[in-house]
């Protein structure tokens, strides 16, 4: 059963994912029905899929959340902040699960109490009055919930349970429950769990206590009352018995065919007494017939089936003729669920269903196309001309070379995903922040079915969780500082993607605090990264480009959101590993764009070729923002170092023969080819020989003793054979 | 005697047409199913399973309740309506186990109404009986 | 001093107190690989305990204190994420 453990786990990923948008939707616009439909329509559809496993825990969870939204859609309760809080967790607890089920097959311990725990909380949210009692029953649910190594420990011994739930300011008051645990008499067992998902390590306060205690013992209830009599609030003390492990599922039973024949033959019966229209009756009657029939021939009862035949004509014997055959026949045996098997996991890549039929289709016709070959090969044996011969060969080679130039171009296409997959995790990000931050944020995202290669999604999602979590944290500002500001309260962030000329382009843009220019600078010279004077002489737009820089966030104080020593340089580094570039524009009170420009495919790379020193080069035109002949008496020369002013900018210039170790040659003509290099954050200009073409090139890493070599990217073959290197300009710089 | 007719199609292949909108269950269906000797078609929605009955009119379906576009009530009513498939055999299969949810079923055109989870024996054996694949052909599923 | 910061590997000795918390949060955050030497140590407070969940930290040295050692250390070794 692994192929089907491997589609649940995607499925219910799909599910929990989509779950989790509609939730989304719903709590916005608590009256958009759709929402709430989708919503429980998935997690229906989950329910469903859990059922076929051994995951009772995870069918229980998905119910709790269906009731809570069977309630919201009748009106006995309304989409809250907090309920749709306890929903996300469940939603939260169920990809934990699935990733939990992926991983090692099977739940965790205790994840049926966690689901009862869930169902109480949900009814609690829900404002329901029976949450008190459910949250008894559950409270203990843990013990009938044992591993199966601690059942057969325990396994019908009658013990005292016991939940003790330290309050968070416990330790004020000098209580140590970890050593109070200790001193429960004849403890059998004792787990300790967090309360809640533990936070990272920066924000746990040592001193609020976030563990809870599960304990039992052989001693009698009122002995481990009296030890935990200082904190009667904080635990709950009860006398169970723990429950024998069955050791296996029950074979099925026998004679299951003849019973359910016998259900199946009574309810034909119940069908035909059934009323509604003349069609409609007619149609259930002929199905009825076809369907007793087949019964009694699967049943090898050939001389009933023949019987039935005559018996058919008319209802009226029809009816007496089934309710003969159905008599007494003991009804259908109860249905249990059926034990996974574990299996390998691994990543899938969900393919669109047309694009894997244009594939198929393809490969049919190479199919066809091959067939012509053996033709051709006994007409050549057989001293067709040569000529005639030729002319097949080559219709057999035009038609074999269109298929897998096509074919390689479906293969591509595979690979091809939209872009609204590493969107999906924004809205949530975006609602969960702006709740904890006590900012009012509105995520505006357009563009999100623009495709790119699936690599290319794979390095973009955490650069684009990045951008938005630092617009959340640094970008926008306060309610109250945003009124002051005579902005509205609530700010907007958007995240666009669209297709450019260079490949994909993300951008990242809010209506914040913008970034200030000075600030940047200071930081850039107080870190050493510039000199006063380079800062004096960088124009704005330059400054804003340091924050790429390693180690130059803007904000002072860093908060949970951004996180510690992440900074944009990360952004910008990964970025660029994909062969893309990184830009920002911001202004002050006015908010910041950042805008990612990707390849749209990775395994592509279109470069601009140029030549030095007799040989040719490719630089990724990403990097390449203008190219231009410059007149030699254009170029400045300060000591060794060289400048050129481009589109009204000076650059840095700098000469690839040299930069390649090859020697300047001195040329007649009166102007050089300089090409405008941008390596985000770091612009120059770059003195070739000469331009040659762009080109489309498959660029393949270097191997062996070249892969040593610094400042290189790689190696391709131009589509005319000619070997290209393919510079790597930030190395070789 | 005359041979029923459902013993002379596909040899021993019973076609199966499974209509569900969660792939999980499609493809738990397909696996019991063909390991028992069936051939199994899929659909994801009531259109979807009406197109591909008429397209190819199997000896048997499958039919979940809740699934978009239309459900699978809908879906047996219309296609009891059809006359080249009124009279195929069909297996409701549902989350809900409520007395009216199998009355509804049998009321849309249903012949039988499983509650989900359904054991491999029992799709497979109602499978058999529906589609009348001989009882002596012994065995469960093979797995 | 109960608990004794050695590099990678923090030694607890005796009655662990809350006062230690900060110090081993601090030290444990700072740590690459967080080890615990617990060899020693005869009572571990639940605010050292939790530090110690948190942190992922992984037990060099097995508590003698059966106590600690049944319940406590196989919480240290395999603490998910």
């Amino acid at each position: 059963m692994s192929e089907l453990f491997d589609q649940f786990v995607l499925e219910a990923r799909e599910l929990l994912d989509a779950a989790g948008a509609s939730l989304l939707r719903l709590e916005r616009d608590p009256a958009d029905a759709g929402a709430i439909n989708d919503l429980f329509r998935a997690l229906h559809t989950l329910k469903g899929a859990t059922g076929l496993f051994d995951m009772a825990p995870f069918t229980r969870l998905v119910h709790g959340g269906e009731d809570a939204l069977m309630a919201v859609r009748e009106g006995r309760a309304a989409i809250s902040g907090d309920l749709a809080d306890r929903l996300l967790q469940l939603l939260d607890l169920g990809a934990a699960w699935v990733d939990r089920l992926e991983a090692e097959r099977a739940l965790p311990d205790g994840a049926e109490a966690m689901a009862r725990e869930h169902e109480t909380l949900l009814r609690a949210a829900l404002g329901g009055t029976d949450a008190g009692t459910a949250g008894q029953d559950a409270a203990f649910a843990w013990v009938d919930d044992l591993s199966t190594a601690e059942g057969e420990r325990l396994g019908g011994r009658a013990v005292t349970a016991v939940n003790y739930e330290p309050n968070a300011d416990c330790f004020f008051s000098g209580d140590d429950p970890l050593e109070l645990c200790r001193r429960i008499p004849d403890l059998l067992l004792l787990r300790i769990e967090p309360v809640e998902p533990w936070p990272s390590l920066a924000e746990l306060d040592p001193y609020r206590c976030a563990l809870r205690f599960r304990a039992l013992s052989g001693a009698a209830k009122p002995d481990v009352e009296r030890l935990f009599r200082s904190v009667p609030d904080q635990v709950r003390i009860a006398a169970v018995t723990v429950k024998t492990k069955p050791r296996a599922a029950e074979p099925p039973p026998k004679g299951g065919v003849e019973d359910l024949a016998g259900a199946m033959l009574r309810e034909q019966r119940r069908i035909l007494a059934l009323s509604g229209s003349v069609a409609e009756v007619e149609g259930r009657q002929g199905a009825v017939v076809r369907a007793v029939r087949n019964i009694l021939t699967a049943l090898g009862r050939h001389g009933d089936a023949a019987e039935l035949e005559r018996a058919a004509g008319n209802p009226e014997s029809l009816r007496g003729f089934i309710e003969g055959l159905a008599g007494g026949v003991a009804p259908a045996a109860p249905i249990s669920p059926t034990p996974a098997a574990p299996s390998a996991g691994r990543r899938a890549l969900r393919v669109d269903a047309d694009r894997m039929d244009r594939l198929m289709a393809l490969v049919g016709e190479l199919v066809v196309a091959k067939s012509r070959l053996p033709y051709l090969a006994r007409e050549a044996q057989e001293g067709q001309r040569a000529d005639t011969l030729a002319l097949g060969i080559k219709e057999a080679q035009g038609q074999i070379d269109s298929i897998v130039a096509e074919l390689q171009d479906a293969v591509l296409r595979l690979r091809v995903l939209p872009l609204s997959r590493v969107f999906e995790p924004l809205p949530r990000l975006v609602r969960d922040a702006s709740r904890r931050l006590g900012k009012s944020v509105e995520l505006e995202m357009s563009g999100a079915e623009t495709e790119a290669d699936k690599d290319v999604l794979d390095i973009l999602g955490e650069p684009l969780l990045h951008l938005v979590r630092n617009s959340l944290d640094h970008g926008v500002e306060p309610p109250d500082a945003r009124r002051a500001a005579g902005k509205p309260e609530g700010a907007v962030i958007r995240v666009r993607a669209f297709q450019d000329r260079d490949g994909v382009v993300v951008e990242v843009s809010d209506d914040g605090a913008g970034i200030d220019a000075e600030a940047v600078r200071r930081k850039a010279v107080e870190r050493g990264q510039v000199t006063v004077e380079q800062a004096a002489a960088m124009e704005d737009a330059d400054a804003l480009r340091l924050v790429f820089l390693p180690g130059l966030s803007t904000a002072e104080g860093v908060t949970d959101l951004s996180g510690r020593g992440v900074g944009m340089d990360a952004v910008r580094n990964a970025v660029e590993q994909a062969g893309g570039r990184v830009e920002i524009a911001s202004t002050r009170g006015a908010g910041t764009t950042i805008r990612l420009v990707l390849p749209a495919t990775m395994m592509i790379t279109r470069v601009m070729v140029v030549e030095a020193a007799g040989a040719l080069y490719g630089i990724p035109v990403t990097l390449v923002s203008g190219m231009q002949r410059v007149p030699r008496d254009a170029i400045r020369r300060v000591k060794h170092a060289e400048s050129v002013v481009l589109n009204d900018t000076v650059l840095p210039l700098l000469r690839l023969r040299r930069l390649l170790g090859q020697t300047e040659e001195e040329r007649v003509e009166g102007s050089e080819a300089v090409l405008a290099v941008d390596l985000g954050g770091h612009r120059l200009a770059l003195v070739v020989d000469a331009f040659r073409e762009r080109a489309d090139v498959v660029l393949k890493p270097m191997t062996g003793v070249l892969a040593r070599l610094r400042g290189y990217a790689g190696t391709a073959v131009l589509g005319d054979g000619r070997l290209l290197l393919v510079l790597n300009l930030r190395e070789l710089l | 005697m005359r041979e029923p007719e459902d013993n002379d199609r596909h040899g021993d292949r019973r076609r199966v047409l499974v209509v569900d909108d969660a792939a999980t269950v499609r493809a738990y269906s397909r696996k019991v199913l063909e390991a028992d000797g069936f051939a199994v078609d899929e659909a994801v929605n009531g259109i979807d399973g009406l197109e591909h009955a008429l397209a190819n009119p199997p000896d048997l379906l499958i039919v979940d309740i809740n699934m978009q576009k239309m459900d699978g009530y809908a879906m047996l009513r219309r296609l009891r309506q059809e006359p080249a498939l009124r009279d195929v055999p069909a297996v409701m299969i549902s989350t809900e186990s409520k007395d009216s949810d199998r009355e509804n079923a049998l009321l849309a055109g249903a012949n039988w109404y499983f509650v989900k989870p359904v054991r491999p024996d029992d799709l497979t054996a109602a499978a058999r009986l529906l589609t009348g694949r001989g009882a002596g052909q012994a065995g469960g599923q093979r797995s | 001093m109960p608990i004794r910061f050695d590099g990678e590997t923090a030694r607890f000795d005796g009655a662990c107190t809350a006062d230690e918390a900060i110090p081993l949060a601090e030290w444990t955050e700072a740590a690459n690989a967080p080890r615990v030497d617990l060899g020693a140590c005869t009572s571990l407070h639940t605010a050292l305990l939790q530090v110690l969940m948190v942190a992922h930290t992984t037990v060099a040295v097995e508590p003698e204190d059966a106590f600690l050692k049944a319940w406590v250390a196989p919480l240290l070794r395999n603490t998910p994420g």
